[in-house]
């Protein structure tokens, strides 16, 4: 029912109400207008008669009262009904009535009480309505009979009527009244209700610009003042809203990082512009589908453990569970010396020593066997003796890998080297704990990495969404077309109020700038890092320039004081020689000898000069082989070469080497020289010149030649092989000390090697000899290229 | 045939006694000694030689600064002059004598002959 119905039935009910209360009241009021009006005019009346007729009540004259009766209601004719007369023993006397009385009429009889003057009592029955006045026929004070008028009821009542009707005339115009003022009231109530619903159903249906114009300062007044301010907070909370939504949706579409938000059932929920541009996908093309469809996986486990390898310092390899080797880093190359394509496939106790069998008791003991059996990290110590005698100690560890790996990666196994020198084989046990730890730790990376690079599927966003969030982790989206691009993904899980996972949103970064970059800036720094190394170089040859000229002039100022006497021994000798005369042939001998130990002490001062001072060190980037030819043309020219077959193999195009012609001129001599010197029967020397190792140097040698040149360092060989009486071993050691000569006095000073080392050396390069006493020698010399071509 | 006059500046007393006694002994020379560097130049005046031999290293001062004197002097700018020198390698040198930087010089330690044959070589240079 409305509102305004309901405001009408209420204000009607009380209107109903009032009105029946005005209608008893009036009933009420008309019942005593009634008793008023019969008391007034009708009582008078019956009292007057009762008094006019009181002697013949009590001398009972029946035909006077009878008469007199009868006259009085033929005058009132119109309003009375009856008159009666009780004599005081209630016997009635007298009467109007024709025919026959009712009965009620006899009944009416009583006494009156002391005091009572009247009595109305009205009488309705079958037919008969009427108001009966009862007076006392009073003879003084005493009581001789009663009189009873009867008036008629519908005299009465048409009095009453007209008054009733008035009455209701009355109240029917005012309740008409009443009705209509209600309904204007209800409808002025209700009509800004009407409003403020009006006002509402806008506002529900979006409307938010609806207002009510308020009139009334009631509290619907007030109402909608609240609504009006409400509508308007709602308003502007909707434009701050829905500015904050363009603004958030700006963000994202104009981000150039590529947004994607993930369903938990691995589809994909929506992406922003920038994903569909790096993928070459249309929007519609990737909603709903699953998300795998965007990432390469082609990163197998193997690949993903290998990555971790490359970060470990130490010798690392992954081995299959046949003992094969299936990756290494690059600390495994440059331990072995081998090339990578020889270490992979191969069975690592081949590899590692050279064995046809695994490692086991009593020496060397294998960490794999022992993992296996234990299921955890484990620790051996080997060991080997190096080309000098000394006992090298390792530690190898080995722990079994997670079988996400797959069959072909069961093993990480390191090498390290214990550090202390003279350590027993207790004392490396004692690092085996932290190796062991160090262990683990790896073999724990590799599983981690793994599960994290494995995670999109659906077991892997469980996950992830356990962990709450991923960051930057290097993965490779795959475009419409097949390419793959290298990105770094960040993810964070969205969750409802319960915990509960609603969807992934995750960013990718595409790497492939940075990568590139990262590659370049690589490329400059090592660029940088040879050159300074180069510098280094220079600068250290040139400080051994400046030690030597030091030197050099302290054996110029020997050289000096020791040849200034010699020339006077020489002179006295020349004048002594010319004062001989024939036949002296003893003194003769005896200043020869002089002169001898003259040139001979001369020469060694020679040596020392040679050996010390050093004019500018002239580096310049030189080519090894017309050094190596002038030299020979130098030696040709001035020792007896005629016996002896000279063989070049140059190699042509050798890199430049940057080094002090002279300096490398006087070393090829000095070598040729003792080559010539070693064949006095004749015999062949061979000159080689190249670039390449051979790979096949004893050990030793192997060591000297890395610990000189880093890994892939340009270097030029020279070789001088000779088929002279070689060196015998107790003297190779010896052979670059200065002074030490074989030759005798005659013809050596014993510096020429020490000297040669020595420019070798201040060209940070390296010789060494080889030889078998009997079958020849073998010199050889590296020089570090220029690094310039 | 007349002597040829050498003039010898060398701080070596002894060895300048040698070199005065062997060389006079040929037959051939006139040698004055001056073991004073600083008083070479004065020697070349008064001597007037057909060749000096000149040390290097002497100690009051250097031969070639004799030599640089020797130059701007129009008496001696033109009498040919041959150093000595204790610090040289012989190797690479063919001989005790030879040139260096366009100066002749002789390596010591030098026997007679060897000068003699350097002296000879030399005097004629003008």
């Amino acid at each position: 029912m409305k509102l305004g119905q309901k405001i009408l039935l209420n204000i009607i009910f009380i209107i109903a109400m009032l009105s029946s209360a005005s209608i008893f009241a009036i009933t009420y009021s008309l019942d005593k207008l009634q008793q008023e009006r019969l008391k007034t005019s009708e009582v008078i009346f019956a009292k007057s008669l009762s008094t006019k007729l009181f002697r013949d009540v009590i001398e009972g004259k029946v035909s006077a009262i009878t008469s007199a009766l009868f006259e009085e209601k033929k005058l009132r004719e119109e309003k009375i009904e009856y008159i009666l007369v009780f004599n005081e023993k209630g016997y009635l006397l007298s009467h109007t009535y024709l025919g026959t009385m009712p009965r009620e009429i006899l009944k009416l009889h009583s006494n009156f009480r002391e005091g009572e003057k009247y009595r109305i009592k009205k009488i309705t029955s079958k037919g008969l309505f009427v108001f009966d006045i009862a007076v006392p026929v009073m003879e003084g004070i005493k009581e001789v009979g009663t009189l009873h008028v009867g008036i008629k009821g519908s005299y009465i009542e048409n009095l009453l009527e007209t008054a009733a009707t008035s009455s209701l005339v009355v109240i029917s115009i005012v309740t008409v009244i009443a009705v209509f003022l209600s309904l204007l009231m209800s409808a002025a109530i209700v009509s800004p209700v009407n409003k403020l619903n009006a006002a509402l159903i806008k506002v529900s249906r979006g409307n938010l610009d609806a207002i009510i114009e308020v009139e009334s300062k009631d509290e619907i007044g007030e109402l909608g003042v609240s609504f009006n301010r409400m509508t308007a907070d709602l308003k502007s909370f909707r434009d701050n809203l829905s500015s904050a939504q363009k603004y958030t949706e700006s963000i994202i579409s104009s981000m150039v990082d590529a947004l994607i938000v993930i369903n938990p059932d691995a589809t994909i929920r929506s992406v922003n512009k920038s994903t569909c541009d790096l993928l070459g996908y249309r929007e519609e093309e990737l909603v709903g589908k699953e998300f795998g469809l965007i990432f390469a996986q082609n990163e197998t486990a193997a690949e993903i453990a290998g990555a971790v390898l490359d970060q470990i310092k130490d010798p690392a390899l992954l081995i299959s569970r046949d003992f094969r080797i299936a990756r290494i880093n690059n600390a495994v190359i440059e331990m072995l010396g081998m090339k990578r394509k020889d270490i992979i496939g191969q069975c690592c106790y081949d590899v590692m020593h050279n064995s046809k069998d695994i490692c086991h008791p009593p020496l060397d003991k294998c960490p794999i066997l022992e993992g296996v059996q234990e299921n955890k990290p484990c620790v051996e110590t080997h060991s080997y003796f190096d080309e000098e005698g000394n006992q090298i100690l390792v530690n190898v560890a080995a722990v079994p890998l997670a079988d996400r790996l797959g069959d072909s990666i069961h093993y990480l196994h390191i090498t390290r080297q214990v550090n202390k020198k003279g350590a027993s084989r207790d004392g490396a046990l004692e690092e085996t704990g932290y190796l062991a730890q160090e262990l683990k730790k790896y073999a724990r990376q590799m599983a981690e990495t793994i599960e994290q690079k494995l995670i999109f599927d659906k077991t892997g966003l469980e996950k992830m969404a356990e962990s709450g969030s991923v960051r930057n982790l290097e993965v490779q989206y795959k475009t419409k077309n097949g390419e793959k691009i290298p990105v770094s993904f960040s993810a964070s899980v969205i969750q409802d109020r319960d915990n509960k996972l609603v969807g992934i949103v995750g960013v990718a970064r595409d790497m492939r700038q940075a990568r590139a970059l990262i590659a370049s800036l690589e490329k400059s720094t090592n660029e940088l890092r040879d050159l300074y190394l180069d510098l280094q170089n220079t600068h250290e040859m040139l400080v051994q320039a400046e030690k030597m000229t030091a030197v050099g002039q302290l054996a110029s100022g020997v050289a000096h004081e020791v040849r200034n006497p010699l020339g006077i021994i020489l002179q006295g000798v020349n004048y002594l020689e010319g004062r001989l005369s024939n036949g002296q042939g003893d003194i003769s001998e005896a200043l020869s000898m002089l002169k001898e130990s003259v040139n001979r002490a001369d020469k060694i001062i020679d040596g020392l000069l040679d050996f010390s001072k050093f004019k500018t060190l002239e580096l310049k980037p030189e080519d090894i082989n017309s050094i190596l030819d002038n030299s020979l043309v130098l030696v040709r020219s001035q020792f007896k070469v005629e016996n002896i077959e000279i063989i070049k193999e140059l190699k042509v195009g050798l890199p430049s080497v940057l080094a002090d012609k002279n300096k490398l001129e006087q070393v090829f001599i000095n070598v040729l020289l003792n080559a010539i010197q070693s064949m006095p029967n004749g015999g062949r020397i061979i000159i080689r010149s190249h670039d390449k190792r051979s790979g096949e140097e004893k050990p030793g040698i192997a060591r000297m030649i890395k610990d000189n040149f880093r890994a892939g360092e340009g270097m030029v060989i020279v070789e001088f092989e000779d088929t002279g009486i070689g060196i015998p071993e107790e003297n190779m050691k010896k052979i670059f000390d200065p002074f030490f000569t074989t030759k005798g006095q005659k013809s050596g000073t014993g510096l020429g090697l020490s000297v040669s080392r020595n420019i070798l050396q201040m060209h940070k390069g390296l010789i060494y000899a080889e030889s078998q006493a009997g079958k020849g020698t073998k010199i050889t010399l590296i020089l570090k290229t220029s690094g310039r071509g | 045939m007349a002597k040829k006059k050498i003039l010898i500046v060398d701080d070596e007393e002894l060895f300048t006694k040698l070199v005065k006694l062997n060389l006079e002994k040929t037959g051939n020379y006139e040698v004055r000694v001056e073991n004073k560097g600083s008083r070479g130049l004065a020697a070349a005046r008064e001597f007037d030689p057909d060749l000096i031999l000149l040390d290097i290293l002497m100690e009051d001062m250097e031969g070639s600064d004799v030599a640089a004197q020797l130059k701007n002097d129009a008496n001696t700018k033109d009498i040919p002059v041959v150093f000595l020198t204790a610090v040289v390698k012989k190797e690479e040198v063919e001989s005790g004598c030879g040139i260096i930087g366009g100066r002749p010089f002789i390596a010591k330690p030098v026997s007679v002959n060897e000068l003699i044959d350097c002296i000879e070589k030399n005097m004629y240079r003008l």
